[in-house]
């Protein structure tokens, strides 16, 4: 699809036509779906996710004005709508299984020096990283979404969440420990 | 990219580069009918808002530019043959042009003009006699019809007896003066029982917070206890216009749309090191330590509401002017917005208040306040009144562990001008 077609289909959009919203959700749907699915724990809530963000995206299309690609204004539109999915759980507890071995809490410099590790992260596929992301708690999945994969800052980040920056490190870090610790248990490697 | 990032967020963020996941293309629909239910929802908002706006106008303007209520027919001059003309007929038959002239009065154009008087004009019995209105110093016309009688009642009205000539008081049938007097007919008695009232409500309150603490639905019992004890102190206000329909001066019944907020400053100043972790049975089964974060937080917390208010009042007149006015009744109130910091019971977290989803989007409240009010020449009544207004409910949902629940003691300013009927 060119610039031209791109345009005119946010122009419709604009427009609040039906047949502009069809094509741009189409266009966008699995890509958008994808971040739902990096932030949710399960696919059904990521659905859900999807759903409201096209909406939101059709209702504050008349505000995008093309200073930013529309792929990254739909990513930051998409993102705030998970955060404020997850928000909405009645608890932001831990929620491990009973059954799950104890995550063993070590200093992160002994974890994140770990070749080891990072080469079986490069070798595993997509789906198993992304697996193993959905069983963190809601704020450290949020976390090292945030600051990993959308390379937001702990500046960005602290006022998306409304903690301090400091909060935003420290939760960085626990969530990193935590990626592992599980990536280790599961994947037969020696912790 | 800052220098923190470490070889494990470049290896994330280069395997979810291109990620994407399945969607079933029939969730478009799901998508359009949630797009077309909101503009439903659009559209009837905005028509409620312009239906509100317009009545407002059109009774504003028909208030205005009608001329018809009873007073203005009395003593305003009324027009011959239904014309718009400066020119009015006066008390001795003569017609008085704007320019100062005098014309007499031709009978054959003599027709009160249609509808509009004969309705308000108080009917009298049908004469089977006429008599001529005597000459004085300049001619006079002949009284030929009961029509011209009718006349008398409206000039009258507002002109002292005293100043008019003898012999016109001579011609006016004392049954006629004395009609004046008369009770006026039941329908349109029926009518100025009622009158609508606009108004402006200012009510600033202190506000108290009964906060509650739901300990079957409370994870961390422990930890909570370390902000429980948090200092707090409130304030709130409730105002807003109102529209009122007033029964003998006496009973009202009042609605209107009203802001308002709840608002409690708060202390907090707390830190943490653990957090608790929970099993599939949502229970705590230990605290995984954490690197210790410090909470620090003097400020406001408010909710703010916009309502509507269903009241039933009364007032009691000590004399014309002054009295004593109590009302009560329900607030029907819809979240608009929350602010401040709050500490999230579970995970003793700071949390932006207007975040939290678990507040209730819908409560319903009563009012209730007694006073003195006092009333103008004008037609404008200001009252002063102790007032109290409290929720129903928690101002958090049932899931939420704390319940909140908000009241407000305070004096409630009103300003009320009479638009229309009551006994003026």
């Amino acid at each position: 699809m060119n610039n031209k077609e791109l345009y005119e289909i946010i122009e419709g959009c604009k427009q609040n036509d039906r047949q502009a919203q069809k094509l741009l959700f189409e266009m966008f749907s699995e890509r958008m779906m994808g971040v739902c699915l990096r932030y949710s724990n399960s696919y059904e809530s990521a659905r859900d996710m999807a759903q409201e963000g096209f909406i939101k995206v059709f209702t504050k299309m008349k505000s995008f004005k093309g200073n930013s690609a529309l792929e990254t204004w739909m990513t930051r539109i998409f993102i705030n709508t998970c955060l404020t999915n997850l928000n909405k759980k009645e608890n932001k507890v831990y929620h491990l299984d009973i059954n799950d071995p104890v995550v063993a809490v070590k200093t992160e410099a002994a974890i994140v020096e770990d070749e080891e590790v990072e080469e079986t992260l490069r070798s595993l596929p997509v789906e198993k990283i992304l697996h193993y992301i959905s069983l963190l708690p809601d704020i450290y999945r949020q976390i090292i979404n945030m600051y990993s994969i959308d390379g937001l800052s702990h500046q960005q980040i602290a006022e998306e969440l409304d903690i301090q920056v400091g909060s935003s490190k420290s939760r960085l870090s626990r969530a990193r420990v935590l990626l592992i610790e599980l990536i280790k248990e599961n994947e037969d490697l020696i912790g | 990219m800052d220098r923190e990032r470490l070889n494990i967020d470049k290896i994330l963020q280069e395997k979810f580069k291109d990620f994407k996941g399945e969607i079933p293309l029939s969730d478009w629909g799901l998508i359009e009918q949630k797009l077309q239910k909101r503009k439903r929802r659009l559209i009837l908002w905005w028509a409620s808002v312009l239906l509100f706006v317009g009545a407002a106008v059109s009774f504003i303007a028909y208030e205005k530019y009608s001329g018809i209520t009873e007073n203005s027919v009395i003593n305003k001059p009324t027009s011959i043959s239904g014309e718009t003309s400066t020119t009015k007929p006066s008390v001795d038959g003569l017609i008085e042009h704007s320019d100062g002239s005098v014309e007499k009065k031709d009978n054959s154009r003599t027709q009160i003009s249609d509808n509009h008087s004969t309705k308000n004009v108080v009917k009298y019995p049908e004469r089977s006699h006429t008599k001529k209105i005597p000459a004085v110093d300049h001619n006079l016309p002949e009284v030929t019809s009961s029509k011209q009688l009718e006349m008398f009642p409206i000039s009258l009205k507002g002109k002292s007896v005293k100043n008019m000539s003898p012999e016109i008081l001579n011609e006016v049938y004392l049954s006629d003066l004395l009609a004046l007097n008369k009770p006026q007919p039941k329908s349109e008695i029926k009518s100025r029982k009622l009158a609508l009232e606009l108004g402006l409500n200012i009510a600033p309150a202190i506000g108290i917070e009964n906060l509650d603490i739901n300990n079957s639905k409370l994870l961390n019992k422990y930890y909570f206890s370390t902000i429980d004890g948090a200092s707090s102190a409130g304030n709130g206000f409730n105002n807003g216009l109102n529209v009122q329909i007033t029964y003998t001066d006496k009973f009202y019944f009042r609605s209107g749309i009203y802001a308002q907020n709840y608002s409690v400053s708060r202390n907090y100043d707390y830190y943490i090191d653990s957090v608790p972790r929970v099993n599939t049975y949502n229970e705590i089964d230990d605290y995984i330590p954490i690197d210790r974060e410090f909470y620090l937080y003097k400020g406001k917390t408010s909710i703010k509401y916009i309502s509507i208010p269903l009241l039933l009042g009364n007032r009691t007149y000590f004399n014309s002017k002054w009295g004593l006015e109590s009302k009560l009744g329900l607030n029907v109130s819809r979240l608009l917005s929350s602010s401040g910091m709050f500490a999230n019971p579970t995970d003793i977290r700071l949390e932006d208040l207007n975040r939290n989803r678990n507040i209730k989007k819908w409560n319903l409240g009563a009012s209730v306040s007694t006073g003195i009010f006092y009333k103008t020449k004008n037609n404008i009544i200001f009252t002063a009144e102790p007032n109290f207004n409290m929720m129903f409910g928690s101002a958090y949902d049932s899931k939420y562990p704390l319940s909140s629940k908000n009241y407000n003691y305070g004096i409630n300013i009103n300003v009320n001008y009479i638009l229309k009927g009551g006994k003026l």
